[in-house]
């Protein structure tokens, strides 16, 4: 029989409401300290297995200040509070806070991942300025298909990047349009199928750019392309948005070096710094 | 990108930029005719199978003025410009303008779970409600050459959902003060389907500062599926409207099957709500 179904997703959770300020406020470590993990969402209402979630980051930012963040995100299958973490360390920091006055929404992050029904989810942030400035998260999570085993939901994750000072592999972005150069973020250990870009900004004087950032796998000599063009906004009061990444779908092996390059409007601010969250193995119950 | 895939997909094509006039500029078809096709790739430089399509639309708004329009999609598989519509009346007017100063990666973005041909030129058209054809940009990015096709869901056929009038949908009433309006009936499914992409539009010349959410659901007055929960909208009261997190709802839904929309208003909602929804269809190879 050639027969090929077609998986159903449904909404499980969401707290996304019509508000300038969604979902839950959560309260960076400081001075590079992890903060403390603060629940999104309580297991009881995730009554469903999830296989994708959305993240909607708002604020955090502050005016003539750089604040470099990194989350994040751990689960506790058990729906209590001992949470394990099962991804690290995506660039997050200097978040625009979300206004309908100039249709700012913030940062989106989008994480195909599994996560047991049952489960409590919450996020961790760590923040380099000795001022921890509280960031606001809402999430979604799809998921409660009929056909689990047609669908790409990661098992485990793993972080590409150096991190130091709550950021990751610095970058420099190119000026007026021309390309950066390439970059390495780090090498992959496991063997991964998914890649989601992060990057953020170390620099208490911004101005309002605009940015683009690609990702790719391969060698000093030869990549492949794996994410391009994903749009990035620094404004001059030191705020940072973008549109959700694109995921990059590739089968890459352990070993495999991933790099990030990017070019700006004008002249690029400093302090450029980049983490790659892969994805691996397929999670299903 | 909410999008399930089970294969490597490889970026094929785009013109996002870091600018703030991304991709073509489209000038819309005025008092509700349409459009001409404009390209927006040549099939020349469409290397690989497309199964994915991202729309970012921008631009296109006038204060005090309602300027909902609707957006089909041509391709010409010669890589030539006779364009044969494979998608019809996504709801996209009022798009709000790229800002960076404002932090504003401004219009609506739309996830197009889509199969083209490589070698397909690609064109959008656009028909606009308003007697004066406003300019918006619209830019494209393509992913495509799977390394395992028959793992991917990307459709050979589209249908749109929704009464088409005055450039607009089907009419619907967002709730006020977060409140859930009611569900109303957008139409109903002629092909069996897996796929559905809601898209919104307002015809109100004094909008407010405001947000929204959106919900789509199948079923019939009784009971409902949801499908999409809680898609993101913000309007400001110089009458432009943005959303930038697509989303599609994945469900097996057979011919014949009602398709709901309901929304919620942070406040006081803007009037002339209508509502399409793009239903995907078949799986598209080569």
């Amino acid at each position: 029989m050639l027969y090929v179904p077609v998986p159903s997703l449904w909404p499980v959770w969401n707290n996304w409401t019509a508000s300038a300020t969604p979902g839950v406020s959560v309260t960076p470590g400081t001075s590079g300290a992890e903060g403390t993990y603060t629940e999104i969402v309580d297991g009881a209402l995730v009554t469903e297995d999830v296989y994708f979630m959305r993240i909607w980051q708002s604020a955090g930012f502050v005016s003539t200040a750089a604040k470099p963040q990194l989350m994040d995100i751990g689960v506790d299958e058990a729906a209590g509070t001992s949470y394990t973490t099962i991804v690290n360390n995506i660039s997050c920091g200097n978040c625009g806070a979300a206004s309908f006055t100039s249709e700012r929404f913030g940062r989106f992050y989008d994480l195909p991942i599994f996560i047991k029904a049952g489960s409590s989810i919450a996020i961790r942030v760590q923040g380099q300025h000795a001022t921890g400035t509280a960031t606001r998260f809402a999430i979604k999570l799809i998921g409660g298909t009929h056909q689990p085993h047609f669908i790409r939901a990661a098992a485990f994750t793993e972080t590409i990047g150096t991190i130091a000072s709550s950021q990751g592999t610095a970058f420099t972005p190119g000026t007026s349009s021309a390309e950066g150069t390439w970059t390495l973020v780090g090498t992959t250990v496991a063997q991964l199928w998914g890649f989601l870009p992060s990057v953020d900004i170390s620099d208490a004087g911004m101005t309002a750019l605009g940015y683009i950032v690609d990702i790719a796998y391969g060698d000093a000599s030869n990549k492949v392309l794996l994410s391009e063009n994903n749009p990035v906004y620094t404004a001059s009061t030191e705020y940072v948005t973008h549109p959700a990444m694109q995921l990059g779908y590739a089968d890459v092996p352990a070993g495999t070096n991933i790099y990030v390059r990017g070019t700006c409007s004008g002249t690029p601010d400093t302090g450029w710094s980049c983490t790659v969250v892969g994805f691996g193995g397929i999670g299903h119950s | 990108m909410l999008f399930v895939s089970g294969s490597s997909l490889v970026p094929i094509f785009n013109n996002f930029t870091n600018g703030t006039t991304i991709g073509v500029s489209v000038t819309p078809g005025t008092s509700n005719a349409e459009g001409t096709y404009t390209e927006l790739v040549d099939g020349a430089l469409v290397t690989e199978d497309i199964y994915y399509v991202k729309l970012w639309k921008s631009a296109g708004f006038v204060s005090t003025a309602a300027k909902p329009q609707l957006l089909d999609i041509g391709v010409d598989e010669a890589a030539g410009t006779s364009y044969t519509t494979i998608l019809n009346n996504l709801s996209c007017g009022d798009c709000g303008a790229i800002s960076m100063g404002a932090g504003r990666f401004g219009g609506k973005m739309f996830d197009l779970p889509l199969f083209i041909k490589a070698g397909s030129s690609i064109a959008v058209r656009t028909q606009g409600s308003h007697a004066t054809g406003t300019a918006s940009r619209i830019a494209i990015s393509c992913y495509g050459a799977p390394d395992r096709p028959h793992n991917v869901i990307a459709a050979s056929f589209t249908e749109t959902i929704g009464t088409i009038a005055s450039s607009q949908g089907t009419a619907f009433t967002p709730g006020n003060s977060l409140a859930e309006g009611t569900w109303t009936l957008v139409g109903t499914t002629v092909a069996d389907l897996w796929g559905f992409v809601m898209s919104v539009d307002s015809s109100d010349a004094a909008k407010g500062d405001v947000g929204y959410t959106f919900d789509l659901a199948y079923g019939d007055a009784s009971n409902k599926v949801l499908l999409v929960e809680n898609f993101l909208l913000f309007a400001t009261a110089t009458e432009d409207t943005s959303h930038m997190a697509p989303e599609i709802g994945y469900a097996n839904v057979p011919g014949a099957t009602n398709i709901y929309v309901r929304g919620t208003c942070s406040g006081t909602t803007d009037t002339g709500w209508t509502c399409t929804v793009v239903g995907f269809g078949g799986l598209g190879h080569p």
